[in-house]
């Protein structure tokens, strides 16, 4: 459309005799771009949100929107948009119904090619309305926001990114005040069946938004009790500026969403693109972008010159409860559950700075009760009131300190955890036959690798497999291939009481029984599911059993379906700084229909740490079913990338 | 394949999405303690990753909340008066502490200088129940309230908004 108009311009207000031919500055500066390559500059590039890909070896602009073309061959053509925007500023249409210049929509192209061609002899360019809104953004710097995953929903360990606009007071910023611009897909109100294989699929559309901050906070750190790192960019005031240009131009511009690959952190990289093209910082992802690895790539020298931790209520309220006795502990409970009212003689008879303490986690724990649903709006609101009004009586005694340290800071930060790929090779022996193997994960974190930098408790693993070669038979066979599988151990106590799960799916390799008797090695695809719950013992102990039903499916099997329940209990071993770790696990599964069996199985794990993203990992494990017992044990390499 | 298909699709239903509050909570009326609707939604989203989400659009050019109306706003700046909405929960307990990040934000947004910052928080937490004097307070009532004491403190007095 704006294309058509542009043509109409040309024509209609070109001088006559000139009317076929474009006006000679627009010649001029045509040509100057041919000799100077800002078609095929980085910038330009960029700008577009040009990319080539594996099925596409010619640059082609991922924008879906057709308002953002001034060329119908815009899309594949970088030099035909380069020609059209330039004839579209040199004649610029008539303003618009809001009285805005239409070339504002491009403003961030102008600006550019600017600088890039110099625009002089162009009708000169006055946005007020995005001057209006760069003003009241007032951003002074740019920061990356990763906020962790959280307890009990091991796939939220996959992250998310924003990037926060930030604010300053007199000179100060101020992170509260800062906008974060996100991208989402435009999901609507589907279900859950739908809208995955859908985001999957890049049927959806996807925009850039903006928000404030204490919004993002709000759902994320509030009601989600997620810690939130933020990473603060080293951009200058004009890639800055060049961000919201560009951040302008995009205000309705829809690009494909796609789950795995050209999702929200993906496109936050485009827009950094765009402030520093050189970076080129969203290329070269071979798969699915992995939030976390976006957040690697910023943090290089010069990009990331400061991070920021921001505990989520639940960390902070854990923390706290740290620095109480057992006795507080509960009394701050029974407040806070309104069993004791705030006049109780057990709370009096404590010094006012244990009184303050106790009243500040009461408040606390009741605020996150109320978030996570499990007290009602208006019980918590006078009971919250009170609380806070003794807890200010306190003040002339305690005064306005903080009356415990902050929550210190996690060693490792998320973006220096392991790689979120892994390779292993190893050996072993099973059943009396030795064997070499190979292991490979797409990703993310299972429970025996490095812990640094990811929640403890939660594994999420995609595709995954190991292949053998058997020494004895010299035979090659692929041992397991497991589509997913996600572990949530959570602890409970006292505060919290989050109930753990596991699920897998996957093909595995199972001793089934044999036409000739006894058993064999044989595939069987297992699909497993169970509930549990998990409890620390001291700090170094992590005790959990689960209840789960198992279904197999083999060929070996006479209905070729297995079904039945199973049991799982185990204890997590971990050291201070977390060098090595171990668990010790049981489990036994009774199924039923066609493999009438009990499988009873034993063992121990253990993980060395070598470096960062190196790791020795040793199994051991007796296994016994149908009166037939065996051995297994391995030791492997695991590398990380 | 369909039943892996099935099953990383049920896995996957962990990490749905859930519509996004439309609901900004801003303006002088808003109340203590309040929490958002939808908190079921929230609770499911409590075991959610937030990797697709809907956005309403908020077209760029409404950056914070809609102005609220009535005379108690009036005083205050339009920011000054969205933050404190946007964090009353936060600046409740600052207050009561007599410390905090939102807290001192608030004293930034009023203008308070570094020196007279620790009487700001003193004042605060002093009078913490005549600020909060009702469980429905809002947060423009606050507002008004904080004014107010601020107006008769002998040194703070300057910083009363007219």
């Amino acid at each position: 459309m704006r294309a058509a108009l542009a043509a109409i311009a040309l024509v209609a207000l070109a001088p006559p005799g000139l009317a076929a031919d474009p006006p000679p500055d627009l010649a001029l500066l045509v040509e100057r771009a041919r000799t100077r390559s800002v078609a095929t500059s980085l910038e330009w590039l960029a700008l577009l949100h040009y990319e080539r890909g594996i099925l596409t070896p010619r640059a082609r602009s991922r924008a879906r929107s057709d308002a953002f073309y001034l060329s119908p061959d815009g899309r594949t053509h970088p030099h035909a948009e380069l020609v059209a925007t330039l004839a579209f500023f040199s004649t610029p249409p008539p303003e618009n119904a809001d009285g805005e210049d239409p070339r504002c929509a491009f403003i961030a192209r102008f600006h550019f090619l600017d600088r890039a061609l110099d625009l002089a002899r162009v009708p000169p360019l006055a946005c007020p309305a995005f001057e209006a809104w760069r003003r009241e953004l007032a951003a002074v710097g740019v920061t990356m926001i990763f906020p962790e995953a959280f307890l009990n929903n091991p796939a939220s360990m996959f992250g998310h990114t924003l990037l926060r606009l930030d604010q300053a007071v007199e000179q100060e910023t101020v992170d509260y005040l800062g906008k974060t611009i996100d991208f989402a897909a435009q999901t609507g109100e589907e279900s859950a069946l739908v809208y995955i294989p859908k985001g999957v699929l890049g049927i959806y559309s996807g925009r850039f938004g903006l928000h404030p901050y204490y919004q993002q906070l709000e759902r994320y750190s509030d009601w989600e009790n997620r810690d939130v790192w933020e990473y603060r960019l080293a951009l200058s005031n004009d890639e800055i500026e060049r961000l919201l240009m560009h951040l302008w131009e995009l205000e309705v511009i829809e690009f494909p969403y796609y789950f795995f690959d050209q999702n929200c952190s993906y496109h936050l990289l485009r827009l950094l693109d765009v402030a520093r093209p050189d970076l080129r910082l969203s290329r070269g992802f071979p798969t699915a972008v992995n939030p976390i690895d976006t957040v690697r790539r910023l943090v290089r020298p010069g990009l990331v010159s400061e991070v920021r931790y921001r505990p989520s209520p639940l960390t902070e309220l854990r923390h706290a409860l740290r620095h109480l006795t057992r006795d507080e502990r509960t009394l701050a409970r029974h407040i806070a559950r309104g069993r004791r009212p705030l006049d109780d003689p057990t709370l009096a008879a404590l010094s006012p700075p244990r009184r303050a303490m106790v009243l500040s986690v009461a408040y606390d724990y009741l605020r996150y009760a109320f978030l996570s649903g499990s007290v009602a709006e208006e019980e918590s609101r006078s009971l919250s009131r009170q609380i806070l009004i003794a807890r200010s009586r306190l003040g002339t005694e305690v005064g306005q300190e903080a009356l415990w340290p902050p929550v210190p800071r996690p060693k490792v930060r998320p973006d220096e955890s392991h790689g979120s790929s892994m390779l292993g090779v190893g050996g072993g022996f099973e059943n009396g036959q030795g064997f070499v193997s190979l292991r490979g994960r797409l990703a993310l974190h299972d429970l025996i690798d490095p812990a640094g930098g990811f929640i403890e408790g939660a594994k999420i693993s995609l595709l995954s497999g190991e292949l053998r070669y058997l020494v004895e038979s010299k035979q090659v066979r692929l041992h397991e291939l497991v589509a997913m599988e996600v572990i949530s151990i959570a602890p409970r106590d006292a505060f919290v009481k989050p109930i753990s799960w596991t699920f897998s799916t996957g093909l595995r390799t199972r001793y089934l029984p044999r036409d000739s008797g006894g058993v064999a090695p044989k595939y069987a695809f297992q699909t497993d599911g169970g509930i549990g719950l998990a409890h620390g013992l001291g700090p170094h102990i992590l005790a959990y059993g689960f209840g789960e039903a198992i279904l197999q499916l083999s060929g070996s099997f006479q209905n070729a379906a297995a079904l039945g329940p199973g049991a799982r209990v185990g204890a997590w071993l971990r050291v201070p700084g977390d060098r090595w770790r171990g668990h010790l696990y049981g489990s036994v599964a009774r199924l039923f229909v066609s493999n009438d069996a009990t499988l009873w199985q034993a063992g121990l794990s253990q993980r060395l740490t070598l470096q960062r993203n190196a790791a020795l990992v040793l199994d051991a494990s007796y296994n016994r079913t149908r009166g037939e017992q065996w051995a297994s044990a391995g030791l492997g390499l695991r590398i990380y990338f | 394949m369909r039943a892996f298909i099935l099953a990383l699709i049920l896995a996957m239903a962990s990490t749905a999405a859930h519509a996004q509050d439309a609901d900004v909570g801003c303006g002088v009326g808003t109340e203590m303690w309040k929490g958002n609707s939808g908190i079921a939604s929230k609770m499911a989203a409590s075991f959610t990753n937030q990797m697709l989400f809907q956005s309403i659009s908020i077209t760029f050019g409404a950056l914070g909340c809609s102005d609220g109306t009535g005379q108690v706003g009036a005083v205050f700046d339009p920011q000054l008066r969205n933050y404190a909405a946007a964090h009353f929960d936060r600046l409740a307990s600052d207050m009561a502490e007599g410390h905090g990040e939102s807290l001192e934000t608030l004293a930034r947004l009023w203008k308070i200088e570094d020196a007279d910052r620790a009487s700001f928080y003193r004042l605060t937490q002093q009078h913490f129940a005549q600020l909060y004097d009702a469980d429905h307070v809002t947060v423009g009532e606050m507002l008004a309230n904080l004014n107010g004491l601020l107006r008769e403190d002998e040194h703070l007095h300057v910083y009363a908004r007219s």
